[in-house]
């Protein structure tokens, strides 16, 4: 090694070991834009629908004309001292639902300090929907505040999901039992469109599966069997008998 | 120098291949098989905690000297890991299981395995055995106290020992309230078992079969809890009938053991529209279905059978001995009377007429059809009789027919083909029959002279004339505060 080069590196070296001791200043936060994301309920595991649910105003009194079904949406990023606004809006491709017709959006808001909060999406019981069923199809959108939006994650089910989109399916149509003729009507006697909506809406229930995993077994079977009847003396009562779309009395055996 | 390190080490491989021809010998050592079998006296045991269990078992093998022994229990549940499924806790490592047991008592049987391990071969074999802890409190007489502001439950068992206060030492942050009137235990003959429960003005508690804890509140014990909370019985009246049935606020409730429910649905759909409320008691024999006592309307119900949740009223027979539709007092009671106790085939109901004291048996029998079957199977006036109306409760013999009852210090048999009552026992002035029940042909009765402990529970056994044998009680138990009620819990 010539002497001059030598030198050199005898000089430098030093220099760059010392240079190893600076102090470094580690930033309190990430300084990576912030983002929102919608919580998946982990319910639809296995079902392939992490990124919907099914509504249905079947099981609601009659007199509920509306409801609130509620998303879990979560932060990317820091939080903040005041309020940020979020967009959610429908999704026109996919979207049967008509705005104001059977459904409204609110104005969302992540509170101060927080890292999630739930978006409301009233759902209206319109009367178009006890003939057929709609799909509302609703996405985050960038804000000032949320500018970045979730890239695709893999969930639990193995699938890709941009986090981003959410699904409603809702409907007040009447489906009939597919194990009516078969097995409810030992517990609950000839089928009516009257007959299973006062049955849906007394007992807040409209499947009534009697295999599988959710199999109800006889004696809650009977147990409903036995509600409805009762209910059914109650309303007679008080509003004289219920007829269905037969011209039938409504009757429980 | 390079030459000779090569050699060296082309030999040593060589022979490192060679010894992969070396032929094995099989010159092990082999031992015998040594099958180890067990024999007990029974598959099954059965202990009162903190007693001592003794196990011994017969070992069967070529050579059993060179066993080891572990006597391992479980699933025992783990403080440390209280969600864990239990852990196994080795109870002994003798030939021999003497030890003193005290493993929590449960409802449920523990896994017993005596393993016998070959100290030689090393191989295990297991005998596995079941094992249940039980309580004293597993069968006896379970009696309601009040104790100062609030009541209790003592204990009597049948080695008559005595205990006190046992229901307190069970729930120390769940006193029973003062208002507390009503013990029962039945068998439901269904998954529940037996169930144990004491009632309150508006609730009630289930209590744990072995440690008398509370497991729930009665209204827990529904589908969805009744409209009205206010327990008043609950009762299997046979086997073949659906049920246990309980009443809470004069409805009727019934649970479908039969297949296998755990829980009271919805409460019994009125019969018309006169709607019902129910006298807390219910008759039921070969038939599958129930007979119920509208107090309301004054008329008898039944429910269709089987799995019938609907009321019905009994259609009008004018053939019969009294008229099912129409009985116009206030019914007392209504129990078993002969027949066995699985499906007896009378029962008999006590009425008083609502505007004075006379007393009315009715018989019911409950087997057969119940739309064709004489349901109405006699009634007679209660005569010469004294103060049968004031008794704390009624007794019917499953042999002859004659009902016990008590007033004031004596106790009474009614003779039903007389008609008349007779004092067959009779406690000291000021000693007051508080409660009685009848278990195994001997009356379990209750007394309270009201003073402090001055609480007592005799047992008077009836002979065959229907008199108490030999007039004297053969137990005799001191020393209770004033006994509200009691039962005798079945195990």
């Amino acid at each position: 090694m010539p002497p001059i080069i030598r030198l050199m590196f005898i000089i430098l070296a030093p220099a760059c070991l010392l240079g190893a001791c600076k102090k470094e200043n580690i930033p309190e936060g990430s300084d990576a834009k912030s983002g929102v994301y919608f919580i998946y309920a982990t319910t639809g595991l296995g079902f392939g629908n992490l990124d919907s649910l099914n509504y249905t105003f079947v099981e609601k009194n009659s007199s509920v004309q509306m409801d609130t079904v509620w998303l879990a949406v979560r932060i990317s990023g820091g939080t903040v001292d005041h309020d940020r606004i979020i967009k959610l809006s429908a999704v026109s491709a996919g979207t049967t639902a008509v705005e104001g017709v059977h459904y409204k959006l609110l104005d969302y808001t992540m509170p101060k300090n927080s890292f999630g909060t739930n978006l409301g999406v009233v759902l209206l019981r319109d009367p178009s929907l006890q003939d057929t069923s709609v799909v509302l199809k609703l996405e985050l959108q960038p804000t000032d505040d949320f500018p970045v939006l979730m890239k695709d994650t893999i969930m639990g089910d193995g699938k890709f999901y941009s986090r981003n989109s959410y699904k409603i399916n809702f409907t007040d149509r009447l489906i009939k039992p597919s194990n009516w003729d078969s097995y409810l009507i030992t517990f609950f006697g000839a089928y009516s469109n009257v007959k299973f909506r006062f049955m849906a809406e007394t007992l807040g229930v409209s499947s009534f599966p009697d295999t599988g995993p959710n199999a109800l077994k006889y004696p809650q079977l009977q147990y409903y069997q036995n509600v409805v009847r009762n209910a059914l003396v109650e309303y007679n009562a008080a509003h004289g008998p219920l007829i269905d779309e037969n011209g039938n009395s409504v009757v429980f055996p | 120098m390079r030459q000779l390190l090569n050699n060296i080490i082309r030999s040593l491989a060589v022979m490192w291949i060679l010894t992969g021809c070396y032929k094995d010998k099989g010159n092990y050592a082999y031992h015998t098989i040594n099958d180890i079998n067990a024999i007990t006296s029974a598959d099954t045991f059965r202990v009162t905690r903190l007693d001592t269990l003794t196990i011994t078992p017969v070992i069967k093998g070529l050579d059993t000297a060179r066993v080891r022994y572990e006597w391992r229990v479980m699933p025992v549940e783990d403080p440390a890991d209280p969600l864990s499924i239990g852990k196994i806790v080795v109870l002994s490592t003798q030939h021999t299981l003497h030890e003193q047991i005290t493993l929590k008592a449960s409802a449920n049987y523990y896994r017993l395995d005596l393993v016998m391990i070959d100290t030689v071969t090393g191989v295990s074999y297991f005998r596995q055995l079941a094992l249940q802890v039980t309580t004293a409190f597993q069968t006896g007489w379970m009696l309601l106290e009040q104790v100062g502001g609030n009541t209790d439950i003592s204990f009597i068992t049948p080695e008559n020992k005595v205990f006190h206060n046992v229901y307190s030492a069970a729930n120390p942050d769940k006193p029973l309230p003062a208002s507390s009137w009503k013990l029962i235990s039945i068998n439901t003959y269904g998954l529940l078992g037996i169930l144990n429960q004491v009632y309150f003005d508006t609730e009630g508690y289930t209590l744990d079969n072995t440690t008398l804890q509370v497991t729930a509140p009665y209204s827990k014990l529904f589908f969805g809890p009744p409209a009205t909370v206010q327990p008043q019985n609950v009762s299997k009246p046979s086997i073949f009938s659906y049920g246990p049935f309980t009443f809470s606020a004069g409805k009727i409730y019934g649970m479908n053991s039969i297949y296998t429910s755990t829980l009271f649905g919805a409460a019994y759909t009125q019969p018309d529209d006169q709607g019902y409320t129910a006298a807390p008691y219910v008759a039921g024999g070969l038939s599958y279905g129930a007979i119920f006592f509208d107090q309301a309307h004054h008329r008898f119900m039944y429910d269709g059978g089987g799995t019938s949740t609907a009321l019905k009223v009994f259609p009008p027979n004018n053939t019969m001995a009294y008229d099912l539709n129409k009985v116009d007092k206030k019914m007392l009671t209504m129990k078993a009377g002969m027949g066995w106790d699985l499906w007896p085939d009378n029962w008999y109901a006590v009425f008083k007429n609502e505007g004075d004291d006379s007393c009315f048996l009715y018989t019911v029998n409950a087997n057969g059809n119940l739309t064709t079957t004489p349901v109405a199977a006699g009634m007679q006036a209660i005569l010469n009789s004294p103060d049968v109306q004031r008794s704390p409760d009624y007794l019917f013999s499953s042999t002859v027919k004659q009902m016990y009852y008590a007033a004031d210090n004596k106790l009474y048999v009614y003779d039903m083909a007389a008609n008349q009552s007779r004092v067959v026992y009779q406690f000291p002035a000021g000693e007051m029959i508080t409660a009685l029940q009848m278990q195994n042909n001997t009356i379990t009765a209750a007394t309270y002279d009201g003073s402090a402990s001055g609480g007592t529970v005799y047992d008077l056994p009836i002979s065959s004339t229907g008199d108490i044998s030999g007039n004297s009680y053969t137990r005799k138990n001191t020393g209770f505060e004033k006994i509200i009620t009691l039962t005798f819990k079945v195990g």
